[in-house]
């Protein structure tokens, strides 16, 4: 397949400022060739602010650090303070750096050298020291070169609310496409734990940007008082879905008292049953929308049956 | 493919894996849609008296076979350090249910006392194996993945952890070179310990060898040695809070891992009873 060079391997992060948080990223290359780091960078609405063709060479078994701050200096801008930016990294093999137009390249290839590792993501508090990440890679979504259509569906239980505890969904509506553009929709639901929705809603991200969904605000919107939704253990099931785009989703969890945090990515269909991909995951995405763009009112969720 | 035929080729399959305690082929003779399901997610719990573990389990069976709805029904393991199973709890789910089950109440329940270990799930659909038919023709193999919450009793600092391999894999290899190297970076500033939550998903017990690297250069700063007995867990702490020479930035490494995909969890510990834990 032809493939310009930008969209054979990328990879996409957001700082987390607003939450009082500073970013570090560690690129690595795994792929058993040599690449040139390039990034374009992002407001938290997607708009494009500045495009370096090359910040770093990462040798195959290298590995790359960045504080994102100075990072985004080195590139001509200022961190702007309690606002998003969005980092998309592009890793082009050094064989296909000089070229101009798109470049020939084995689809097989380009998904082996994508998924032969992780990329490490961490926040810190710069009073403590402490530190969260996670590792992951970014998929090619929202890009009809490689996939006619993209999907999304998230069915993990990962919210707990307390006092000082709270959820937030940081959701990045990443193409792997640099001039992709327009909305998408997705939508979002709150369950109990007898299954009940609890709450439904829609959230609408711009191309390339990026949303932080809080829990408690979620629920406070709708008028309803976190401390009567949640089981004895803050407990609650998170569901998004949407059957026309793709998101990159990470969980935080939360303690704005003690200022930490953790961060953790989904897991896909396929993760549970070897058939869940091609038709039979439309088939369950389209479900989970139609359940998720239900209206439900507002309410406190059933008793939980969780033992026999 | 016909479900019978496909049936019979997922026997076929699991009959050729080399299981030496032989239970596949006991359950087999039982019940041959044993084969749909993978063995069971495993991933370690910590109680002690900083931590609690919440095993947070939905019925995905509502989500990934809409049109089949109904509950599930399933069974929580909790083994030891050791690999022994200490304790077995049944979990039922409603129909798009889910629960957050604390392993310290499940202990103090159980009359049982483990710091440390795996956790493990199987769920099924309830109901007739008609049903259960049904939902294998949707789903195919059924893998019962949890996710693990991570809870620090006093400071409620916490760490959710999405699940690992499941349980009877094959023992890692031990690793040329420097081994397997863990994609995290390890800022030392403010940072007391590190900890590696070592799980051991295979039959076999591992003794791995793991080492903290200077990131540039890659000198090693600290190295420690862990047996991890067979189906079990156990921990490997780095105390770095009065090291002076430490370099701003390390990485992990270790020699093997227990499974294939049987990475530590890396628990970093700071002042105050803060603690962040991820995959590594």
């Amino acid at each position: 397949m032809k493939v310009p060079k930008e969209r054979i391997w990328g990879f996409v992060v957001s700082t987390a400022r607003h939450l009082g948080f500073r970013t570090r990223i560690t690129l690595h290359n795994k792929s058993g060739v040599d690449v040139v780091a390039g990034l374009l960078v992002r407001d938290q609405d997607g708009e494009r602010l500045v495009r370096v063709p090359g910040v770093a060479e990462l040798a195959s078994g290298s590995a790359k650090f960045f504080e994102v701050d100075e990072l985004l200096r080195s590139v001509g801008l200022e961190p702007p303070e309690g606002e998003e930016s969005v980092l998309n990294f592009h890793l082009i093999p050094k064989a296909h750096l000089d070229a101009d137009g798109p470049v020939e390249i084995e689809k097989a290839e380009v998904f082996r050298i994508l998924t032969a590792q992780d990329h490490y993501l961490e926040h810190y508090d710069p009073k403590t020291g402490f530190a969260s990440g996670v590792l992951y890679q970014t998929p090619h979504v929202n890009d009809p070169l490689f996939f006619p259509k993209s999907s999304f569906l998230m069915q993990a239980p990962k919210v707990f609310l307390s006092e000082h505890r709270n959820t937030v969904a940081q959701v990045l509506f990443y193409s792997s496409d640099p001039d992709f553009s327009g909305t998408g929709d997705l939508h979002f639901g709150l369950r109990g734990g007898g299954g009940n929705l609890v709450v439904t809603w829609t959230e609408t991200l711009p191309a390339h940007g990026v949303r932080f969904v809080d829990m408690k605000e979620v629920l406070a919107r709708h008028g309803l008082d976190w401390k009567k939704v949640v089981d004895r253990h803050g407990f609650l099931f998170l569901e998004a879905a949407s059957a026309d785009h793709g998101f990159i989703p990470i969980m935080f969890n939360l303690n704005r008292t003690m200022h930490t945090f953790d961060m953790e990515h989904s897991l896909p269909p396929l993760y549970y049953g070897s058939k869940l991909t091609g038709p039979r995951k439309g088939e369950i995405i389209a479900a989970a929308v139609k359940a998720l763009k239900a209206p439900v009112a507002a309410q406190v969720p059933a008793p939980r049956r969780s033992r026999p | 493919m016909g479900f019978a035929k496909e049936m019979a080729s997922k026997i076929l399959e699991t009959k050729r894996k080399i299981v030496p305690s032989g239970v596949k082929r006991v359950v087999y003779a039982v019940s041959p849609l044993e084969f749909f399901y993978e063995e069971p997610i495993a991933q370690v719990y910590i109680v002690d008296d900083d931590f609690d573990t919440f095993l947070c389990v939905n019925n995905f069976f509502s989500v990934l076979t809409p049109e089949i709805p109904g509950a599930a029904r399933g069974e929580v393991e909790l083994r030891g350090r050791d690999g022994r199973v200490l304790h077995r709890h049944e979990v039922r789910l409603d129909d798009q249910g889910s629960v957050a089950i604390s392993v310290r109440e499940l202990q103090s329940e159980a009359g049982i006392k483990s710091p440390v270990g795996l956790a493990t799930l199987q769920l099924r659909p309830e109901v007739t194996a008609a049903r259960e038919r049904e939902v294998f023709k949707r789903m195919g193999t059924i893998a019962s993945h949890f996710f693990t919450y991570y809870l620090h009793g006093r400071s409620e600092a916490m760490a959710i952890i999405h699940p690992q391999s499941s349980i009877r894999q094959a023992p890692g290899p031990k690793r040329g070179g420097e081994g397997w190297r863990s994609g995290q970076a390890i800022a030392t500033a403010g940072l007391h310990q590190v900890r590696l939550y070592q799980a051991n998903h295979a039959g076999r017990a591992a003794r791995v060898e793991y080492a903290l690297h200077d990131f540039e250069g890659g000198r090693i700063v600290a190295s420690t040695t862990l047996d991890v007995r067979p189906l079990g867990a156990d921990v490997a702490v780095f105390d770095l809070a009065h090291r002076t020479d430490l370099p701003r930035l390390l990485y992990l490494t270790a020699d093997r891992l227990p499974a294939p995909n049987g990475k530590p969890l890396l628990m970093r510990t700071y002042e105050g009873g803060r603690f962040s834990m991820s995959h590594s």
